[in-house]
């Protein structure tokens, strides 16, 4: 892309952007803001004539934003999955302070947000209210009741709930350990083009540590921005680049001076990032937003962004340099019940312009990706999770098998396992190959493992292979492995990313949640040191936890651990079939695990209070077969769960909602329909979804209960094509009067990244939501909307 | 084994300087400085010589000896008397039964430190006694005894000295051989805890069957149902339970008769998921007395069928691949062995007869090392006495609990295929799309397969329990009485049998047992479809309808408190 071009794009988006805001000065005037206490004093005091708030306890409201900045709270926030300051978190500023879902925009000049929680956190914004007060001249009888809510007792619960992480702090005594904050966890490393370095990115430690391959030894640790991915080295070997994945950002790094140049904004939680061939083009992949940054690493500035499949994770650049291979962990949106088809896509280095995108079917968490030198052929590790066969037992890879895809340049994705019938290879994180295309190195973050694969066997047997073997054995037998697979090697506690030295000689492997990188002599596979990193010693509660976390110790074959779902504490996209609530019925949508803490309680069914009870018995009886975890490691587990962060919403701005936002927040809690109708309250959005989470913490009946939600006498369906599932089988509950569903009340927090949404994830997007499956308006009253109203509900809730 | 090497340099090095001081006599002086005394004559030179190296052999046989024995740590092993002057094949019935310990039967002590061929006898009131299981604190045993010649054989708990000896099981059939289990989780109970399996005949199929009970001997529960006949369990450390299966045809994969043996098969601790494990498409014989090896290889020994000694050959599978990774480790044609037990460092103490002798030898305990395949070192060896099952006296890692969703209030589960087509035996493959109409579920009456002839054949007692449609893709559900030896066919248009299981399986109450095919590859993983059986109820199968209702119901009503 030209510079002229850039600016004439640059120059338009800005235009945009002020036409936006003119917009909403003009049309705010029509949305009430929020006017302060102080304003509504000058009325509501005793001295004043109008009738004062009945509350006895405002001095104490009031205080409650100050208690933000005590010690506790940044307790509070650590277990609770907080990642701003408490001040600053909407999570907690909705309890703590008024107005804070808005934002500054939408706070007139007399409105202090360290008044804590004042008027307008009952009444609602006041703006309208005061100005029609002012407009009648101060007649005492105007519409108030049109303006102003009145304010209900009822709503106080929202914020006056037992809070696991308040009692954990406030009531335990709990802290979290200072030497938690001193973990490095590194998880993907890269080596200096001289090969005379070792970069590796230290996810906890916020850091990249510069470690000299010769001495072994650690040189410099360089602070990047909040948890750190992945990063790249430019061909001249002069610069670093590193994602920031909690940042949105991208660290600049002087190789030689080993200091920050710059951090440039890049999209929604940034991990894999690769420069082309020359060093003049960067790729930053963008995982929750679904798209491909490319900057110019001249000016550092965004060029273009690309639309990449679901969840795009790492890249490799072929051999030749003319294109970029991008993972995406999670599959495409797709038909309900239908096997998960994963993307690979592909960029035109060049050109900077998406070229083909290939298709790994029924795979799932495609993350490594590596081309075997002279080759165009690239290999990418990935799931092949069973999520349409019910989880009834866990042998012969009943519920999730791992492999290796490997990608040949005509777009055709063949897969192998790396499990063994008995032992699993669970979570293949990353794959590298050696400089002479012998040998690839998976590792395996769940059985803390790296298979060694002879990349010769590999491709004769497939090559060799007719297509049936191809397409339906090799995929799904686990018994092949034992063709290519080497051996395994035992490395460090949950090991991520790998790479190989220039002269092949050794391979280096980041032991994750040992703070080490393991050597690997490739001559006789085995490992020569173990590169401390400088972590502590001491393993906290939390720490605990999060090695349960990522192990598959606890499941039977070490088939699993609980990342297999969860990569990054959130979500794989995919419904499963569970053995709880009957075979081959209620799929269910897995959910995330970011900042959940204090919204239980958990499963759909809503039967599990707190994420103890939710990770105990029923995880082991109906998921892991072995014995569940004992007490203490329940405890730690639970631990690290709560502190599983929730990243910053990327569809909130800063200065507040936007003013499309702010009218689907209207639209969110109103009361009354277009026409003019009171709604019942079980219509109202905020009826369910209310507090700083957007959940009762409660269970609630729903009438969006499918045919296959529940087993019943299905004679009825055999009339109709049971594929159109949706509104179908829904209209056979209405009419037939069956009971509604009882489910959890689901947060609403980042809900706009962990798509399917419903219990059953049979909707694919927000929309899909009330267009498909709210035919009676029982979730939510939404057949009066306009289509401007619904899209603005659809523009508030992304930014909840 | 290194211990061994090590000892056994030690001996060579002392054997070398004794040989260089061959010449002159050195002691050491009153101030204990050496001085070297005048040298002796040629003769007395050569006597003195002749005694050294007697001295120097023997002491490198009592160092091997030693060592073997420290590499053991103190045993515990059963002794079977030998009955002298019965001919070979009595000897090989009257050695090693795992059947039936002979009166005289004891379980015996031995602390190779301490003591060369002197056992401590810690089941001296009883008339026999056997089997011993090691606890996996190393406190405790497990064993088989029976006070009385006529009293079935139950199991006994003792500490490892022998004291705080206690009656486990009371039950009416009698018990072969018991093991500690790790625990058993179910949503019902507080926590985790532990039992004990064994195999009794009190089910009253011939070759009998395995059961599992706490601790204290409450909550017995069967866990196999196979007509034919299981033994020999052992724990894996993954958590599932190995143990032997007599069958009919199946292992032979042909019309053959009663000459069946046995393979080697998994069932997790609560009944579910019985599955090859190995040898199933092998030539017959008996696979017994496995157990598995720190490095996750499982060793058991191969015997040929009819054999009324089990001792055999050596043989080895992978855990982790078992149905195709078998070698032999030894196969001795003058000898056999039996009761491989895995010692620390991967290589195994093990019971060994030299059947060459014209009494048919006595078993006698050894170490084995895998790497060369042959026995290392002799540690136990009474004459008169068959010693056998020796366990090493040290605590183990516990294997791997279960957790389980069977609930023993209902008295059905079900059964559920993704895809009958899907099959690795010709006549499986033989079968086009579409061409399988329906389903026919059959019961095991009573009886055993192993004393009939195998499944299938006049006198094994079937029932027809049902016949319920196979949907087009090839998937059905069924939900089928719990705890029955059933065996399915698959029928075609014409009502012809397309395709028949050989050995039964059983589902316990409330378990969801899946399978892929009939007869798949065992390696072979499910294809992630949601096949079309599961979209609708199940297919009742030979449950008492109304029975079934109101457990449901009882069931629910607990739940739901």
């Amino acid at each position: 892309m030209t510079a002229s071009r850039l600016k004439v794009l640059t120059t338009l988006s800005t235009l945009v952007v002020l036409s936006t805001l003119g917009d909403v000065r003009a049309q705010s005037d029509e949305l009430p803001s929020y006017v302060g206490q102080a304003v509504c004093q000058e009325c509501h005091s005793p001295g004043h004539g109008r009738r004062p708030c009945l509350l006895g306890t405002i001095a104490e409201h009031n205080r409650a934003y100050q208690t933000l900045g005590k010690l506790e709270a940044g307790h509070i926030a650590l277990v609770s999955g907080v990642t701003e300051k408490p001040e600053e978190s909407r999570i907690c500023l909705g309890c703590h302070a008024t107005g804070s879902d808005a934002g500054p925009r939408w706070m007139r000049s007399t409105f202090n947000i360290a008044d804590g929680v004042q008027c307008e956190t009952c009444h609602g914004a006041g703006s309208l209210h005061v100005a029609t007060y002012s407009s009648s001249g101060g007649n005492p009888s105007f519409d108030r009741k049109r303006r102003i809510s009145r304010g209900n007792r009822s709503e106080c619960v929202a914020c006056h709930v037992n809070r696991p992480s308040h009692q954990l702090v406030l009531e335990q005594g709990y802290r979290v350990p200072p030497v938690h904050r001193l973990y490095k966890t590194p998880v993907n490393l890269v080596v200096s083009p001289d090969g005379g370095l070792l970069y590796v990115v230290c996810e906890h430690g916020n850091s990249l540590i510069v470690v000299d391959r010769k001495t072994r030894r650690v040189l410099d640790e360089i602070t990047v921005g909040k948890r750190p991915h992945d990063v790249a080295v430019s061909p001249d070997g002069q610069r670093l680049y590193v994602t920031n994945r909690q940042s949105d950002s991208l660290t600049v790094i002087d190789a030689t001076s080993r200091s920050v140049v710059t951090e440039v904004p890049v999209g929604d939680e940034p991990h894999g990032v690769l420069t082309d061939a020359t060093g003049k083009c960067l790729f930053v992949v963008n995982t929750q937003e679904d798209s491909i940054s490319v900057l110019d690493t001249k000016t550092l500035t965004e060029v273009t962004r690309l639309p990449a499949g679901c969840g795009p994770w790492s890249l490799a650049l072929r051999p030749d340099g003319n294109f970029i291979y991008v993972t995406n962990v999670r599959p495409r949106p797709g038909r309900f019940r239908e096997s998960p088809r994963s993307e690979i896509t592909v960029i035109n280095a060049d050109q900077g312009i998406i070229t083909t995108r290939f298709i790994a079917a029924d795979a799932n968490m495609l993350e490594g990706v590596a081309f075997i030198p002279g080759t165009d052929v690239a290999l990418i590790t990935l799931l092949r999770t069973k999520n349409l066969v019910p989880i009834t037992r866990l042998a012969q890879g009943w519920t999730i098998t791992n492999g290796l895809g490997i990608v040949w340049p005509d777009g055709r994705v063949d897969q192998v396992l790396l499990d063994a019938p008995a032992d699993h290879f669970p979570d293949p994180m990353d794959v590298a190959v050696s400089p002479d295309g012998k040998y690839a190195f998976v590792t395996s973050g769940g059985s803390d493992q790296v298979a060694v694969v002879d990349v010769g066997k590999l491709l004769s047997m497939i090559t060799a292979a007719s297509d049936r073997d191809r397409e339906a054995i090799f995929p799904n037998h686990l018994g092949t492995s034992t063709q290519f697979v080497i051996k395994r090697v035992a490395v460090g506690r949950n090991p991520r990313g790998v790479v190989f030295s220039r002269d092949g000689r050794f391979a280096y492997v980041a032991n994750s949640l040992d703070d080490s990188v393991a050597v690997i002599e490739t001559t006789g596979y085995t490992v020569v040191n173990q590169i401390d990193l400088g972590g502590p010693d001491e393993i906290t509660e939390i720490r605990r936890g999060e090695r349960l976390f990522h192990s598959a110790d606890n499941a039977f074959g070490r088939q699993f651990s609980c990342r297999s779902c969860h990569p990054d504490g959130h979500i794989n996209g995919l419904t499963h079939d569970i053995e709880a609530d009957g075979v081959g019925l209620s799929p269910v949508d897995n959910r995330t695990l970011r900042g959940i803490v204090d919204t239980g309680p958990f499963k759909w069914e809503g039967t599990n209070p707190s994420l103890s009870r939710q990770c105990g018995p029923r995880l082991a009886v109906f998921f892991t077969r072995l014995h569940p975890f004992s007490p203490s490691e329940l405890t730690a587990l639970a631990r690290y769960i709560s502190t599983i962060e929730r990243p910053p919403n990327r569809y909130r701005p800063s200065e507040g909602l936007t003013l499309a936002q702010y009218r689907g927040k209207v639209v969110f809690e109103r009361t009354v329909a277009n026409d003019g109708t009171l709604l019942r309250p079980e219509q109202r959005c905020v009826h369910c979804h209310h507090g700083p989470y957007q959940t009762s913490r409660g269970k609630t009946p729903i009438r969006n209960k499918m045919w296959f939600d529940e087993l019943v006498d299905l004679e009825f369906f055999d009339l109709f094509d049971r594929r159109s599932f949706g509104e179908l089988g829904m209209y056979y509950y209405l009419q037939t009067g069956r009971p509604p569903n009882v489910l959890d009340v689901p947060h609403l927090t980042n809900v706009y990244d962990s798509p399917p949404y419903l219990h059953n994830g049979s909707a694919n997007t927000l929309e899909e939501i009330w267009t498909l499956f709210n035919i009676v308006d029982d979730h939510g009253m939404t057949k009066d909307l306009t289509r401007q109203q619904f899209n603005d509900l659809i523009a508030y809730l992304k930014s909840l | 084994m290194r211990e061994l090497l090590h000892a056994t340099m030690s001996a060579v090095q002392a054997a070398a300087r004794c040989l260089r001081g061959a010449t002159f006599l050195t002691l050491p002086d009153e101030f204990g400085q050496a001085r070297r005394l005048r040298p002796l004559s040629d003769r007395s030179s050569r006597l003195l010589a002749v005694v050294r190296l007697t001295s120097i052999v023997a002491l490198i046989l009592l160092t091997l000896d030693s060592a073997a024995a420290r590499a053991t740590d103190r045993l515990i092993f059963t002794q079977v008397p030998v009955r002298t002057g019965r001919a070979s094949a009595g000897a090989h019935a009257d050695a090693a039964s795992a059947w039936d310990l002979s009166a005289g039967s004891r379980i015996v002590a031995f602390d190779p430190s301490t003591s060369r061929n002197s056992v401590t006898v810690l089941t001296s009131d009883f008339s026999a006694a056997g089997r011993p299981d090691l606890s996996f604190d190393g406190k405790r045993v497990l064993f088989i005894g029976r006070h009385n010649a006529d009293d079935p054989l139950q199991v006994w708990e003792m500490n490892v000295d022998g004291s705080n000896l206690r009656r486990v099981t009371d039950g009416s059939g009698s018990v072969r051989e018991a093991i500690y289990l790790s625990t058993l989780y179910t949503l019902d109970a507080e926590v985790p805890f532990y039992r004990i399996a064994f195999d009794s005949d009190a089910c009253g199929m011939p070759g009998g069957c395995l059961y599992t009970c706490r601790l204290d001997g409450t909550d017995v529960r069967q866990i196999t149902f196979d007509p034919n006949g299981v033994s020999d369990p052992y724990l894996l450390s993954d958590s599932r339970l190995l143990f032997s299966r007599w069958s009919g045809a199946e292992v032979a994969g042909s019309s053959q008769t009663g000459t069946g043996g046995t393979g080697l098969l998994t069932v997790h601790i609560d009944g579910t998921d019985v599955f090859p494990f190995a040898a199933m498409h092998e030539p017959p014989a008996v696979r017994s007395m496995p157990c598995e090896t720190p490095d996750g290889w499982v060793i058991y020994v191969e015997s040929p069928v009819g054999s009324p000694d089990r001792g055999g050959s050596l043989v080895a599978v992978a855990r982790s691949r078992s149905l195709h990774t078998r070698r032999v480790l030894a196969s001795d044609p003058d000898g056999l062995y039996y009761a491989p037990f895995p010692m620390g460092d991967g290589n195994l103490l093990v019971s060994y007869r030299n059947t060459t002798t014209t009494s048919g030898g006595s078993y006698g305990i050894y170490t084995f090392d895998r790497s060369t395949g042959t026995r290392a070192a002799r540690v136990f060896d009474d004459p008169r006495w068959h010693d056998i099952d020796a366990v090493v006296v040290q605590p183990r890692r516990v294997p791997a609990g279960r957790s389980s969703v069977v609930d023993e209030r209902l008295d059905h589960g079900f059964l559920y295929c993704m895809n009958a087509y899907i099959s690795d035996r010709d006549e499986g493959k033989a079968i086009s799309p579409g061409r399988i109409k329906r389903l026919q579920v059959v019961r095991a009456g009573s009886g055993g397969a192993q004393a009939q002839g195998g499944p299938g054949r006049p006198g094994i007692g079937e029932e027809l329990l049902g016949e319920v449609p196979v949907e087009a893709d090839g998937s059905f559900f069924l939900k089928v009485p719990a705890r029955t030896p059933l065996r399915l066919r698959t029928i075609g248009p014409n009502g012809e049998v397309l395709q028949a299981m050989r050995s039964y399986i059983w589902v316990m109450p409330r378990e969801n047992r899946g399978c892929i095919g009939c007869h798949e590859d065992r390696e072979l993983t499910p294809p992630n479809r949601h096949v079309q059986a599961l979209r609708n109820a199940p297919h009742a199968v030979g449950i008492d309808a109304e029975r079934s209702r109101r457990l449901g119901r009882e069931y629910e009503k607990s739940e739901s408190r």
